[in-house]
């Protein structure tokens, strides 16, 4: 995703009720689609709200895309889009982000992140396969001492 | 740069340089014996690869491999947590500046630093460290891998003696025919080869294929062919010019002694020699020969020579005298008539024939290389007391095979061969010494030869034999026990400027004497045209 020039990468998202401390209840016992749900409690779409965060992996200097953190933080209230084929491969293009992913706390595991992540990137390159590999030897460097932990987010990037 | 081969990640002086390969580049092309350079901040060097490994990033690797059925993995890791390294041993170095290259290159006295890129050589590095063909210089070869043509100095071969060596079979024949053709060519010296086996001469035998051309098939006129054993050259249909007998009284006593163990005579026996030809003088061989030995006894009384150390001394002695080239009284002087030739600059091929026996070889190739030696050096010493330089002889080579047999330490001391390994050129007369057991040769004369080509030798002794005394000895051994059984061969020494891995050129082909010749004419055309040049100073 990107807000202004601040690319990040989605680490977690959660949907919970509006109030802190209520569980949302089960429902939906007698209907027949999920869809129903929503049609006989409309009040629902009030009381829940969806968060997601995101790491933030690069930013865009001018025409420029660097795979640090930017100088300054997003701000309040900006718009946040989803970044298309064309700008995903634009940032792909070198994989300094790599070690922002493997060095990042969240409360899903880095690795299923960096998994996740490359796969998704992958789809917006003509060759998946080669930018896998490419991004798999960035890892192999990376990681060259944490040959297991190198070994099993290979086995995700497929 | 395409042929960027890795980059180095350490080195020593003496241990070598460790290089990384590149991802894209498969340990499974490197070969032991190619040429790399290596681009140092300020030099260059060149250096061969002596050995290929793998390494891993990480020890866990090898203990769990990762799932190789997946390509994705292997591709992974291939390069980045596994890869290849190569051990470089550095020889030349050249410098930036334009002082250091047109000095050319130099031992290496240095290292490259950290992360400095290796490449393959190029045939333009090739030549600058081995030259291009010229009037000096002839093609012996490829190097192992390579288009490149290895060219040899060979006025530079000839200024010492030189050595090939091998196993049997490994074409250590076709090897010098092809040197020998060189130096034909290219170089002053003019050769004279006792062909214990008629290869050079006028056709050899090539196994599994039929006979190639000897010297004097490809070069009629600089090539005379003499023969010990007419009735076998006639068979053979080998034009030859002489036939060489040798007379009872141009065999001394000195001749002898070298043929000890292989006539088996003892100590006291040769000793007896010496004795007799004090008492009997020149025709002491003769006379054991046919006088009775009731004629002699009062002889050998009077030398106080036992009669059984008489009868084992007659018994060696009529080995010798019933070889069929020697005869009572040779009816022309054969070291007169080879000096003759050589003066004129024709190169002389001694064949055998049937006198296969080390013993008839041992006794002749000494025999006359002791007495050319003599005139050598009598007109060498005339021309330096004359200080006249065009007095001097032509630089002689004198082409011996099964050379332990002379050169072993036992004999060394005696025979002629081990006195021109060791004086080298002074009286211009130098070796080329062919073998198959270098461990066999004396440490001394193996050591003041120039140049040593050699072809696969397993015995450990051997190779350690041939590469005492040279740098990097441990890194050469395993180029050296790693060449092909056939047409490989290793140069070192005063005639190349680094060892180096080659294949020879080939010999046999109808194209390949074309080659040969049209070698040779070229510098006979520059030949005319210098002496044309000479003539109107």
């Amino acid at each position: 995703m990107r807000t202004g020039d601040i690319y990040g990468i989605v680490g977690n998202a959660e949907t919970t009720s509006l109030e802190p401390g209520r569980k949302p209840i089960a429902r939906g016992k007698d209907e027949a689609t999920e869809e129903a749900i929503y049609e006989s409690s409309p009040q629902l779409a009030k009381l829940l709200r969806s968060e997601f965060t995101a790491v933030v992996a690069g930013h865009k200097d001018g025409d420029k895309v660097s795979h640090y953190l930017p100088p300054n933080p997003a701000r309040i209230h900006a718009f946040v889009y989803v970044c298309d084929p064309e700008e995903v491969r634009k940032f792909s293009q070198s994989f300094g982000f790599l070690n922002i992913l493997i060095n990042t706390s969240l409360p899903v595991p880095a690795d299923e992140l960096i998994g996740a992540a490359l796969r998704r990137m992958s789809q917006a390159h003509d060759d998946s396969r080669a930018f896998l590999v490419a991004a798999g030897k960035e890892l192999a460097a990376l990681l060259s001492g944490q040959y297991d932990r190198l070994k099993s987010i290979l086995g995700r990037l497929q | 740069m395409t042929d960027r081969l890795g980059i180095v990640t350490s080195a020593s002086l003496e241990q070598g340089v460790e290089v990384r390969l590149d991802s894209p580049i498969s340990v499974e092309d490197m070969v032991v014996g190619r040429y790399v350079t290596i681009e140092g901040q300020k030099r260059r060097f060149f250096g061969m690869i002596t050995d290929v490994s793998l390494g891993v990033i990480d020890e866990r690797l090898k203990s769990s491999p990762p799932d190789i059925a997946d390509p994705f993995i292997k591709d992974v890791l291939t390069g980045t947590s596994t890869f290849g390294t190569i051990h470089i041993t550095p020889m030349l170095t050249i410098g930036g500046d334009a002082e250091s290259i047109l000095e050319g290159p130099q031992p290496v006295k240095t290292i490259p630093t950290h992360f400095s890129a290796v490449n393959l050589a190029t045939e333009s590095d090739m030549e600058l460290v081995f030259g291009k063909e010229d009037k000096e210089r002839f093609h012996i070869g490829n190097p192992l891998d390579m288009e490149t043509r290895l060219c040899l100095n060979l006025e530079e071969f000839v200024k010492r003696s030189n050595g090939i060596f091998g196993k049997s079979g490994t074409g250590k024949t076709f090897l010098t025919r092809i040197l020998l053709i060189g130096m034909l060519q290219k170089s002053k010296a003019v050769n004279l080869i006792f062909d214990m086996h008629s290869e050079y001469g006028w056709a050899g035998t090539h196994e599994g294929g039929p006979p190639v051309k000897g010297l004097k098939q490809l070069f009629a006129d600089r090539v005379a062919v003499f023969t010990l054993d007419e009735e076998s050259s006639r068979r053979r249909k080998v034009s030859t010019d002489f036939t060489v007998h040798i007379g009872y009284d141009e065999i001394t006593p000195e001749d002898i002694s070298i043929l000890r163990s292989t006539l088996n005579l003892t100590e006291l026996a040769v000793e007896a020699a010496y004795q007799l030809r004090k008492s009997l003088g020149k025709s002491w061989l003769r006379q054991v020969l046919e006088l009775s030995d009731e004629e002699i006894e009062s002889q050998l009384k009077e030398a106080s020579i036992h009669e059984s150390t008489y009868q084992s001394l007659k018994r060696g002695l009529g080995t010798i005298g019933r070889l069929g080239f020697v005869v009572p009284q040779a009816p022309e002087d054969t070291v007169k008539r080879i000096l003759d030739y050589l003066a004129r600059g024709i190169n002389v091929v001694l064949e055998f024939g049937r006198y296969r026996e080390i013993s008839a070889y041992l006794l002749v190739a000494n025999m006359l290389s002791r007495r050319i030696y003599a005139r050598y050096q009598q007109q060498m010493e005339d021309a330096v007391a004359a200080d006249n330089e065009a007095m001097k002889p032509r630089p002689l080579v004198i082409t011996i095979e099964e050379a332990h047999k002379f050169l072993n330490p036992e004999v060394s001391g005696k025979t002629i061969f081990g006195t021109i390994a060791r004086e080298m050129r002074k009286y211009n007369v130098s070796l080329l010494v062919i073998d198959q057991r270098p461990s066999g040769i004396d440490e001394e004369v193996l050591s003041q030869m120039g140049t040593k080509i050699t072809c696969l030798l397993d015995n450990e002794r051997d190779i350690d034999s041939v590469l005492a005394g040279v740098s990097g000895k441990s890194e050469l051994k395993t180029v050296l026990a790693r060449l092909a059984p056939k047409q490989q061969a290793l140069i070192f020494g005063h005639a190349v400027p680094m060892p180096v891995a080659f294949q020879p050129r080939e010999y046999g082909s109808a194209q390949s004497y074309k080659d040969f010749i049209s070698a040779g004419q070229s510098s006979t055309a520059e030949q005319i045209e210098k002496d044309i040049k000479e003539l109107w100073e």
